[in-house]
C-alpha cells in the first residue's frame, strides 16, 4: 500500500515537472566565432540584441583566437558534448572541413525554416560559389573580408588625380606616379605601402594566374612564372623607392599621411577611420586595366559540426542565422561587405566606404582543400625576395615545396 | 662519495615505507597527470598523425625522414633548427648566469636602496611573453626605436642583420630571465655566514678576494642549480624569437627550405605540432623527442661535471 | 650585521664609505632606469591611442599627447570574458598551485636528499629525464586526457599538470643539500621521526628556497597561455592570459589594448612579489642563523 502510494506520488510529481516543461522549455545553443577584439564586442552586441528579442533561446558567443579555433575544433570533434551548435570560420575551410567529416550540409536545417528564407539569392552573388562545395551547400555566409587598398583622398588629388578616375589602379600607374613623385623632388610621400606580405602577393599572384589548383580544388598547381612575376614587379617597386623601407610600418605611413596608398583588409576600416582624414577603399594594384579587379576575399561564414540537434537547437541556430541576416547592418558599422542583400541594399550601407568594393569588383578565392596550408607557408616566407634575401624564383620553390609537402603530410 | 654517505647515514634507521611516503604525493600526480601525456607524444614521434583523424602508425619513419631525408623539409628544419638552437644557448647561458650573478653580489652589499634594485632588476620577470616582445620591438624598432636614438643608429635594422638580431634577442631574453635567477643567487648568498666573511675582510681580503673564495664557494649548489636550468630553459626558445622577427631573415635556400637566421628548433615543433594548417603531430613528436634527448644527455652530462667537481 | 656595527669607524673611513656606497647606489640606479625602459614605455603606450600609437614613428612621444583610458575600459568590458571574473579564476588556479606544489616538492626533495632507498637516483633521474620533452607535443594528448575526465572547462585541468614538476624538486634538493644534517641528526637521536624533523627543521630551514618555488610557480601558472587557451573555451571558465589573448583584434595590431590588458594583469603578480620579499628576507636570516 505504502509502495503504491509512494508510485503515485513520484509519477504525480513528475508529471507536474514534465508539463511546464514541455510548453516552454529554454534553450541554450552556444556559437564559437573567431572574431576577437573589435569585431567580438561587435558580435557580442548583436548576440545580446538577439538574446533579449528571444523569449526561449539563449545564445551563448564563445570568442576563440583565430589560430586557436582550428584546434579546437579538431580536439572537440572526438566528443560530441564539448562541440558547439554552430560555428565561425573562413568558408575556403569548408573543402577541408567537409574531407575530414567536421561539418555537416546546411541545406536539411534552411528547409526546415522555410519562413526565415535562406535562400542563396537574397545574398551577395559570391556567395553562389563560396558557400557550396561539390553543389551542397554546406555554409550560410557572414560577410566577406576581403583584401583591398586604402586611398588617402586629399594626397591623391595633389599627386594623382587621374589614376582615381576608373576607379582602379595598374601597377603601371604606380610606377608613373612614383617616377612623378622623385621628378617633383617629394620626399616625405612614398606611393604605396603593403601592410601584409601574404594577402599582397596573393592578390598579385591571382590577378596573374587566376588561381593555385587544380581544377577539381584537390592537387597544388601554383604557376611559378605567375608567382616570379608577382614578386618582380613588387620588387622593381620596392627597389625604385615609390614603396616603403623595410623596417617602416606600413599602416604608420599611411597615419602620418607618408603613402597615398595601403593596401589592407576591410577589418582595417575600424581604425583607419580614427585616423581622421577622407579615404576610400578600392582594389590593390591590377596588371592590367580591361577587366573588372577581382579582390582576394573569403568569407566568414555560419557552419554546422558534425553531431546531433534536437529540433529545439537547430530551430535556435537559424533563428540567429536569419537574425543575423535581418541585422547585418550592425556588422557592416565595422567596415564589413555584408552577405545579405537586404541590408547591401539599404540607404545606409550604400553610404559606407565598403559599399563601392562590393558593387565594383568581384570576390572570390580559388576553391581548394589546403588554402589554408598555403597561406600559412607564404605567411613564413615574409617579403624576403622583394627584400632581396631570396631571388623571386627561389621564392616560388620554396612556397610550392613546403606547401606541397604539408599537404602530403595530411 | 661511499665514505662521505656512510657518514651521514643516520643514526636510528627508519622505516623502509617512509622514503615512499615522502615521495608518493608527488609520485601519484606525476603518474596520473603527466606520464600518460609525455608517453602519447612518443607514441606519437612513431605515426603520423594531424590531430583530425586517428594516428597510424608508421614506425620508425619519421625519424628516418629527418635524419636521412635531404629531400624532405622536416631533415632541414631539424638540423637548422638545432643548430640555431644550440648556438642560442652556448652564447645566451653564460650572460643569463653572470647578469644576475652581478646584480645579486652587488646587491649583497646592502648598498643604499638595495631593496628598491632588487625589485627594479625583477620586474621584468614578472611579465607575459606578449608584453616583453610588443616593447622590445617598440625599444628596437628601426625607424623610431628608442635604441636606436639613444645609441645613434640612425635606421639600424636589429631584426634582420646578422649577428644583431641575435645580440637583440640574448639581450631580451636575458632581461626578462634575469630576476629568476636572481633571487635565486640572493637567497643563496644571504645564506652565506656572516662571520666568516667578517673575519675574512679583518684579515684584509678585498670585496672581490671574498666574494672569489667564500661567497662562490658557498652557493655552488644554487649556481649549479641554475647553470642546468638555464641550459634547459634555453633550448625551449621560442617565443621571443618567433614574436621578434618569425625567425629572421634568409640566409640560404636549400631544396625549397629558407634557412633563417635565428629560427629555433622549438618554432619548427609549434609549428607543425600545433596551428591553423597543416598539422603533422607525428613529425613534430619526432623532433621534440630528439630535442628532448639532447637536454636530457646536455643536462646529465654537466651534472657528471658537477659531480666530480664537488668530490 | 651586529658585528659591523660593534667595530666603530674612524670619521675619515666612514666618508670613504659613504662616498663609495653613494657612487655605487648611484650607478645601479641608473642601470635600474635602463633596465625598466621598456617597462616605461609600455606603461605610457597603454594610454594612448591607437592613432598616437600608429604616430609615434614621426613624433616619437613616450608620454602619450592625449592620455585615454579606452584601452583600460576596453579590457575591462571585454565581451568575451567578465574581467573579474578571470582575475578570481587566475587567482584560484594559482593560489592552490603554489600550495600544493610546495607541499609535494618539498616533501619529494627531502625523500631525495635526506633519506636512503633503493634506485633513488636512478628514479630522480628517470623522471628528470621525462620532463625533458618539451611540453608543446604533450598538449594534445594531454587535451585528451582531461576531456576524459571530464575536466576540460574545469579549473582544476589548468592545476593538476604542474604538480608533478622534476625542477622544483631539483631546486629544493640542491637548496637542501647545502643545509647542514648535524640538526636533523641531532633531533634524530632525540627521538625526532622523519615528519618531524621534515616539518620542524628542514622547511624551516628552507623558508627562502620554498619563497623562490612558490614565486615562480605562481608567475608560472599566472603567465601561462598555451595550455589554458585550449582546455578552456568557456567564458566563464578563462583565466586571465587566455583571457586577454581575445583582446587583440584577429588580425593583430591593437598593441595597446594589449599593453594595457597586460599592465592590469601584472597588477597581482608585482604584489605578491613584494610580498614575499618580506617573508623572504626573513627567511635568509633564519637560514644564515642555522648555519652561523
Amino acid at each position: 500500500m505504502k509502495k503504491l502510494l509512494t508510485m503515485l506520488l513520484t509519477i504525480a510529481m513528475l508529471a507536474a515537472l514534465a508539463v511546464p516543461a514541455m510548453a516552454e522549455e529554454p534553450v541554450s545553443i552556444e556559437m564559437w566565432t573567431l572574431f576577437t577584439g573589435d569585431d567580438g564586442t561587435t558580435m557580442q552586441a548583436i548576440v545580446d540584441a538577439y538574446n533579449a528579442s528571444q523569449d526561449r533561446v539563449t545564445l551563448t558567443h564563445v570568442a576563440v583566437d583565430r589560430e586557436n579555433l582550428y584546434t579546437k575544433l579538431a580536439l572537440a570533434m572526438s566528443d560530441e558534448a564539448a562541440l558547439p551548435e554552430v560555428f565561425v570560420t573562413y568558408s575556403y575551410d569548408v573543402p577541408n572541413f567537409v574531407g575530414l567529416g567536421y561539418i555537416q550540409p546546411v541545406e536539411d536545417l534552411l528547409a526546415a525554416y522555410p519562413d526565415f528564407d535562406f535562400a542563396i539569392d537574397k545574398y551577395h552573388d559570391a556567395c553562389a560559389t563560396l558557400n557550396y562545395y561539390d553543389g551542397t551547400r554546406y555554409c550560410v555566409s557572414l560577410d566577406f573580408p576581403t583584401w583591398g587598398m586604402y586611398v588617402n583622398t586629399a594626397l591623391a588629388e595633389q599627386y594623382c588625380p587621374e589614376v582615381l578616375e576608373d576607379n582602379s589602379v595598374t601597377w603601371d600607374e604606380i610606377m608613373a606616379v612614383g617616377a612623378s613623385l622623385q621628378e617633383q623632388g617629394v620626399e616625405d610621400v612614398s606611393v604605396m605601402a603593403g601592410s601584409w606580405d601574404r594577402n599582397d602577393l596573393l592578390n598579385s599572384y591571382l590577378d596573374l594566374a587566376g588561381t593555385y589548383a587544380s581544377e577539381d580544388g584537390t592537387t597544388l598547381e601554383l604557376n611559378k612564372d605567375a608567382v616570379v612575376e608577382a614578386l618582380n614587379t613588387w620588387k622593381t617597386a620596392f627597389d625604385a623607392g615609390y614603396l616603403w623601407e623595410e623596417g617602416e610600418d606600413p599602416m604608420s605611413m599611411f597615419a602620418l599621411e607618408e603613402c597615398i596608398f595601403v593596401t589592407g583588409g576591410t577589418w582595417n576600416m575600424n581604425a583607419i577611420n580614427e585616423y581622421g582624414f577622407d579615404f576610400t577603399f578600392i582594389a590593390p594594384p591590377q596588371f592590367s586595366a580591361d577587366d573588372t579587379p577581382t579582390l582576394f576575399g573569403a568569407s566568414h561564414a555560419f557552419m554546422l559540426p558534425t553531431r546531433s540537434y534536437t529540433e529545439d537547437e537547430s530551430y535556435a541556430v537559424a533563428s540567429f542565422m536569419h537574425y543575423f541576416y535581418e541585422h547585418s547592418i550592425d556588422w557592416a558599422q565595422a567596415g564589413s561587405i555584408v552577405a545579405s542583400k537586404a541590408t547591401a541594399e539599404s540607404e545606409e550601407y550604400q553610404a559606407m566606404p565598403q559599399a563601392f568594393v562590393a558593387e565594383n569588383y568581384s570576390i572570390s578565392n580559388p576553391n581548394f582543400t589546403y588554402s589554408q596550408i598555403l597561406f600559412d607557408v607564404l605567411d613564413g616566407l615574409d617579403w624576403e625576395a622583394v627584400y632581396g634575401r631570396m631571388t623571386p624564383e627561389e621564392y616560388a620553390d620554396a612556397w610550392q615545396t613546403q606547401a606541397q609537402e604539408r599537404i602530403n603530410a595530411q | 662519495m661511499k665514505a662521505k654517505l656512510a657518514a651521514h647515514r643516520p643514526l636510528r634507521p627508519y622505516a623502509r615505507w617512509i622514503p615512499l611516503a615522502f615521495l608518493a604525493p608527488h609520485l601519484l600526480v606525476f603518474c596520473c597527470f603527466n606520464i600518460f601525456p609525455i608517453l602519447t607524444g612518443i607514441f606519437a614521434s612513431l605515426t603520423k598523425w594531424t590531430l583530425g583523424e586517428m594516428p597510424q602508425w608508421v614506425g620508425l619513419a619519421n625519424y628516418a625522414n629527418l635524419l636521412t631525408n635531404p629531400e624532405s623539409i622536416y631533415y632541414w628544419q631539424l638540423r637548422w633548427g638545432l643548430l640555431n638552437t644550440v648556438k642560442f644557448v652556448v652564447f645566451c647561458v653564460p650572460f643569463r648566469i653572470l647578469v644576475p650573478l652581478a646584480f645579486a653580489l652587488v646587491l649583497s652589499s646592502k648598498c643604499r636602496g638595495h631593496k628598491v634594485l632588487q625589485a627594479c632588476y625583477y620586474l621584468p620577470s614578472l611579465l607575459s611573453l606578449s608584453v616583453v616582445m610588443v616593447s622590445w620591438l617598440y625599444m628596437f624598432d628601426s625607424n623610431a626605436g628608442i635604441v636606436n636614438t639613444l645609441l645613434g643608429l640612425g635606421k639600424f635594422r636589429w631584426t634582420t642583420t646578422e649577428p644583431y638580431n641575435w645580440i637583440a634577442l640574448i639581450f631580451i631574453t636575458v632581461w626578462w630571465g634575469c630576476g629568476g635567477n636572481l633571487i635565486i643567487y640572493q637567497s643563496a648568498i644571504a645564506g652565506v655566514s656572516q662571520e666568516i666573511l667578517e673575519a675574512t675582510s679583518v684579515d684584509g681580503a678585498n670585496a672581490f678576494q671574498r666574494c672569489i673564495h667564500i661567497t662562490l664557494p658557498s652557493i655552488k649548489f644554487p649556481l649549479q642549480y641554475t647553470i642546468i636550468t638555464s641550459v634547459i630553459a634555453e633550448f625551449g626558445i621560442w617565443g621571443q624569437p618567433d614574436m621578434f622577427n618569425g625567425g629572421g631573415p634568409t640566409l640560404e635556400v636549400v631544396n625549397g627550405v629558407n634557412h633563417q637566421s635565428n629560427k629555433m628548433l622549438m618554432q619548427y615543433i609549434a609549428e607543425s605540432g600545433f596551428g591553423s594548417s597543416g598539422v603533422n603531430a607525428g613529425v613534430a613528436s619526432s623532433m621534440a623527442l630528439i630535442l628532448g634527448l639532447i637536454i636530457f644527455a646536455v643536462s646529465m652530462l654537466q651534472f657528471r661535471a658537477m659531480r666530480r667537481g664537488n668530490d | 650585521m651586529t658585528g659591523m656595527k660593534a667595530r666603530r669607524r674612524t670619521p675619515l673611513e666612514s666618508l670613504k664609505r659613504n662616498w663609495r656606497s653613494w657612487l655605487l647606489s648611484l650607478a645601479l640606479f641608473v642601470i635600474a632606469a635602463i633596465w625598466l625602459c621598456p617597462m616605461f614605455f609600455s606603461f605610457f603606450a597603454s594610454f594612448k591611442t591607437n592613432v598616437e600609437m600608429k604616430r609615434y614613428p614621426k613624433y616619437r612621444n613616450i608620454v602619450p599627447l592625449e592620455w585615454t583610458l579606452e584601452n583600460y575600459e576596453f579590457t575591462w568590458n571585454n565581451a568575451a570574458a567578465p574581467f573579474m571574473n578571470m582575475v578570481l579564476n587566475s587567482f584560484i588556479v594559482s593560489v592552490t598551485t603554489v600550495v600544493l606544489v610546495l607541499v609535494i616538492a618539498s616533501m619529494s626533495a627531502y625523500a631525495y636528499e635526506r633519506l636512503e632507498f633503493r634506485g633513488k637516483e636512478k628514479l630522480f633521474w628517470a623522471l628528470f629525464g621525462l620532463s625533458m620533452i618539451p611540453g608543446v607535443v604533450s598538449l594534445v594528448p594531454q587535451y585528451y586526457l582531461y576531456d576524459a575526465l571530464g575536466w576540460t572547462n574545469e579549473l582544476i585541468c589548468l592545476i593538476t599538470p604542474y604538480l608533478g614538476n622534476v625542477f622544483y624538486i631539483f631546486l629544493l634538493r640542491n637548496f637542501m643539500h647545502g643545509i647542514p644534517k648535524d640538526l636533523d641528526e641531532s633531533a634524530r637521536i632525540d627521538g625526532a621521526n622523519d615528519f618531524v624533523i621534515y616539518s620542524r627543521i628542514v622547511i624551516p630551514c628552507m623558508v627562502p628556497a620554498m619563497m623562490v618555488v612558490a614565486l615562480f610557480s605562481f608567475t608560472g601558472s599566472w603567465n601561462d597561455l598555451m595550455w589554458p587557451s585550449l582546455a578552456i573555451t568557456s567564458p566563464n571558465k578563462l583565466t586571465l592570459t587566455s583571457g586577454i589573448r581575445l583582446i587583440n583584434d584577429s588580425y593583430g595590431g591593437r598593441y595597446e589594448r594589449i599593453l594595457a590588458a597586460c599592465m592590469l594583469t601584472m597588477i597581482p603578480t608585482v604584489l605578491l612579489f613584494l610580498i614575499a620579499r618580506k617573508y623572504f628576507l626573513q627567511g635568509l636570516q633564519l637560514s644564515a642563523a642555522v648555519k652561523g
